[in-house]
């Protein structure tokens, strides 16, 4: 019975989730051609000889035009920085949350979430209106007078940054209070009675302590942020450069599997390195629970 | 004698509609080991918690050492605290737990090692300074929160619960242990616990509470053999009580006319109180004796035993008088073997000094 | 807590809700801009429910979500009771579970869509892609979501009641049927509601797995929103809004019963 209860996600999971990315690793192999599919087959059987192809010339063109390299820099550091937005937001909010009286804790939490139950493409799309040129934002700050030349935010990275934290706020801001609220009063009562002042309570027990969230939560971010497609295409510009969106281009504009399929291996590789530092943070939770 | 180090002047403190102390005076000497004792709920933590400053009095002051800490942040205050939960920081060593106060102190890298070392030395726990606190055990763990609260050499040391998270065994020999670290060190310590035993055992004097107000203070022997209220003699020990008026005082003498006791009671001391006023007269089990034939004491009881409870130590009659009052009448086990025991369903004479009996309001 | 914490506070459910409010308000607006308040009107809604490549997308949508809802549901009480009651092969499923849950959309994408293809020069099947690449695709996804969801609640279920069953002579089955199933509803019931809602929100993904003559709801508001603002999309996002605040409603109002 044990054994039968493993059999169905293991096999549906290992069909539809981990054999794909043996077919993406070897299309990146293979040659592009005008066909259908448009790629040659990497092995071949003729005359009784297995003949093996690999084509390693799609991993040379991702190295050799600098379109690519800029595009994965691009997409780290928007990453990056919206990370970085997405804590600096997060991290008061979740401390709120967490230091609400116990009653008030449960809605505060339904709001952050209730978005995320709403429509994503929606969401994102609600932000073209408001930052439009002659949109509510600008009016708003054109009438008070704070500004008196709409500003352009609409098509830069700005919009993206803005739409990137927007969107993965509630993903920050959950594991943030779930360390935050697993921290006990008494050390920080300790702390001041040793005779640390608020902020040195903060800087020595508090953030240490709530390092496991501040990760997770980053990862959490700027993970899916790296490969983000549709928010780059709603609110980016044409100067705004991500990887997803080449990607996107590369399979349904050139039409180039083998290429696209080589910039999604290569994603891959850049993104292992935040998923197992994740995947590390969430075992040691896991163990301690 | 000196002037008090701790004055506690009619503290009040309130939770929305809750009362959790109520008009508290106190006044705690230098170089003691004061215990507040209580059940939960009773108030003595939150007193202790304004004492540390995490809570401030709704009315009333509390000065220490002639200063009026009135608004004084925790972190402000001479004074450390030793929590219950030991509050030990998860991610910091053993010697930057007990350096942290020193640190945020201004001391230098040099002096807050040496005075760790010190300390570590003073619990015996320098062969553990590299470790965490999840690496210790429940005791090391309680040295360590000590160290830490020690360190900064504080005029007042609370300590809440200080010995609650321990077994019994280890708790009996920390006990004799931090009364040492106190006497050595000559901090004064506020201990609050809930543990009869362990304050008789640790403090210096006891303050009893009972519903946010402290009912007694006193000397372990003080509140034990001559508890002014009820509560306090039903609180700490055991004892038996028995509903009754004064029928009689004099000068020299009282009786208290006591229907559950069989007979009155003969007290050879004048009694506060009039004629007819109803009181309660308390006599621990200890001072009952037990016996198959009536003895010399002034006062006696005639009753059937119920159970016979041994405790090691001593051996517990449960005894039910003529009357139809249960009594508790406890006999030292002096001997290993007793060839003539009282055993259950026997009939007894149980008999007591008058001056054993004290006299309290109904 | 400081003023300074407070004010963030206001300011990030601001930020959280403004563009949602904003939706909302501009479906009402009579004017097609943005810019323009033209006056209070229903029109959007008229023209919304009259847009028959919008209902068919939302028909076909409804029936991916429920079917893929139903599959990752499934699979994921699954996994979960593997993962929890270390079944077999659960360090491997471990694995398989999380990933999902970060990897970026694209990729799954075009991984998934690369699968089909080869299957279907392999296998013949699936022949063509439509509605059944996309109720894998989402199944697929959605099973990690459910799992997270299940699993969470069932590291809390009181262990001793199933032994308590199984005591008073229940075979596992009726252990499970009787004890566990129950104990699991609430979280069987978000990890469904979950699955689905992120069925109904995928764009990336079904972009690549989607054939000709299936298109999705997202799909199509994708394609409309590209070319700027369009007051029928808002009207829809109305009435999505008002589908799952009254959700959460019946939700938080179903879980404050169940508790007391």
């Amino acid at each position: 019975m044990r054994r039968l209860a493993s059999l169905p996600p293991l096999l549906w999971l290992g069909l539809f989730f981990l054999v794909p990315f043996l077919v993406v690793a070897k299309i990146s192999l293979s040659e592009p051609a005008i066909a259908q599919p448009p790629y040659l087959p990497l092995w071949d059987w003729a005359d009784g000889v297995l003949s093996v192809t690999l084509d390693f010339g799609n991993y040379l063109f991702l190295a050799t035009d600098p379109l690519y390299l800029a595009s994965y820099l691009s997409s780290v550091k928007i990453a990056a920085i919206s990370t970085l937005l997405t804590l600096a937001l997060g991290y008061p909010m979740a401390y709120a949350i967490a230091r609400a009286p116990a009653g008030r804790r449960n809605l505060l939490l339904m709001l952050v979430i209730l978005p995320f139950w709403t429509s994503f493409l929606l969401r994102v799309y609600a932000w073209i209106g408001l930052l439009k040129a002659n949109g509510p934002i600008n009016g708003f700050l054109l009438a008070t007078g704070l500004i008196d030349q709409p500003i352009v935010i609409l098509q830069t990275d700005w919009a993206v940054y803005l739409g990137i934290v927007y969107t993965y706020l509630p993903f920050m801001i959950l594991p943030l209070y779930a360390t935050l609220s697993r921290l006990e009063r008494d050390l920080l009562e300790a702390a001041a009675d040793l005779g640390a002042r608020p902020a040195a309570t903060f800087l020595t027990v508090t953030l240490p302590l709530s390092m496991p969230g501040i990760v997770a939560g980053s990862m959490l971010v700027f993970i899916p942020a790296v490969g983000e497609y549709v928010i780059p295409a709603l609110l980016g510009g044409p100067d705004t450069l991500m990887i997803g969106s080449v990607l996107w281009n590369e399979f349904f504009l050139n039409r180039d599997w083998p290429v696209a399929s080589a910039v999604a291996i290569v994603m891959i590789a850049v993104l292992a390195l935040p998923i197992a530092l994740l995947r590390r943070i969430q075992a040691r939770e896991e163990e301690e629970a | 004698m000196s002037a008090p180090l701790v004055r506690v002047e009619g503290v009040s403190k309130s939770f929305g509609t809750f009362r959790a102390v109520e008009a508290v005076d106190l006044e705690i000497r230098r170089g003691e080991l004061f215990c507040l004792l209580g059940g939960s709920g009773c108030g003595k933590s939150t007193l202790l918690r304004m004492l540390a400053g995490f809570e401030r009095p709704s009315s009333g002051r509390i000065t220490i050492d002639g200063q009026d800490m009135t608004g004084v942040p925790p972190h402000a205050r001479d004074v450390n605290m030793m929590f219950q939960s030991y509050a030990l920081f998860p991610h910091m060593s053993v010697a930057r737990n007990v350096g942290y106060g020193l640190r945020r102190a201004g001391a230098s890298r040099a002096e807050t090692a040496a005075r760790v070392d010190e300390m570590l030395a003073l619990v015996q726990m320098t062969h553990l300074a590299g470790r965490r606190p999840d690496q210790l055990s429940g005791g090391q763990r309680q040295r360590v929160a000590l160290a830490r609260a020690l360190a900064r050499g504080p005029k007042l040391l609370l300590l809440d619960e200080p010995l609650g998270a321990l077994d019994r065994k280890l708790r009996e020999e920390t006990q004799l242990e931090l009364k040492k670290i106190q006497a050595r060190t000559g901090v004064t310590f506020v201990v609050v616990t809930h543990d009869q035993d362990e304050a008789m055992t640790l403090g210096d004097r006891l303050g009893v509470m009972d519903a946010g107000r402290i009912v007694q203070i006193g000397t372990p022997r003080e509140v034990y053999e001559f508890p002014q209220t009820r509560f306090v003699a039903d609180f700490i020990g055991t004892v038996n009580l028995f509903q009754g008026r004064i029928a009689e005082d004099a000068d020299s003498h009282a009786e208290i006319d006591c229907p559950e006791a069989g007979e009155r009671i003969r007290i050879p001391h004048a009694v506060t109180g009039t004629v007819g006023q109803a009181v309660s007269v308390a006599l621990r089990p200890e001072k009952i004796s037990i016996g198959r034939a009536a003895g010399t004491a002034p006062n006696r009881m005639q009753g059937r035993v119920g159970d016979v409870v041994y405790h090691g130590g001593a051996t517990v009659f449960h005894v039910d008088l003529d009357t139809g009052k249960r009594v508790r009448v406890s006999r030292a086990n002096s001997a290993r073997t007793e060839a003539e025991a009282i055993g259950a369903g026997e009939r007894v004479v149980l008999g007591f000094a008058g001056e054993a009996a004290v006299v309290l309001p109904a | 807590m400081s003023a300074a914490i407070r004010v963030i506070v206001v300011l990030g459910f601001v930020f959280l809700y403004a563009p949602i409010a904003s939706l909302v308000i501009y479906s009402f607006n009579e004017s097609r801009l943005v810019t323009v308040w033209g006056g209070f009107s229903t029109q959007w809604y008229g023209a919304l429910l009259s847009d028959p490549q919008i209902l068919g997308a939302a028909w076909i949508s409804l029936k991916i979500g429920v079917m893929s809802a139903s599959i990752a549901t499934l699979l994921g009480t699954l996994s979960a009771l593997v993962l929890v009651r270390r079944g077999y092969g659960r360090t491997l499923l471990g694995g398989l579970v999380t990933a999902p849950l970060v990897m970026p959309e694209v990729i799954i994408g075009l991984s998934l869509l690369l699968l089909f293809v080869a299957m279907e020069g392999l296998l013949g099947w699936p022949a063509g892609r439509g509605i059944a690449t996309i109720t894998i695709a989402h199944a697929t996804f959605g099973t990690a979501f459910a799992a997270v969801v299940i699993q969470a609640r069932m590291i809390s279920l009181d262990r001793t009641q199933e032994e308590a069953a199984a005591d008073l002579g229940a075979r596992p089955w009726r252990v499970f049927l009787d004890v566990t199933l129950p104990g699991l509803a609430p979280a069987l019931v978000s990890a469904w509601l979950l699955a689905f809602t992120l069925s109904l929100d995928d764009v990336v993904i079904a972009s690549f797995v989607a054939g000709p003559g299936a298109s999705t709801l997202p799909l199509v508001i994708f394609s409309k929103v590209r070319l700027g603002v369009s007051p029928e999309v808002n009207a829809l996002a109305t009435l999505l809004l008002a589908t799952v605040s009254l959700g959460a409603i019946a939700a938080a109002w179903l879980g404050s019963r169940y508790r007391s």
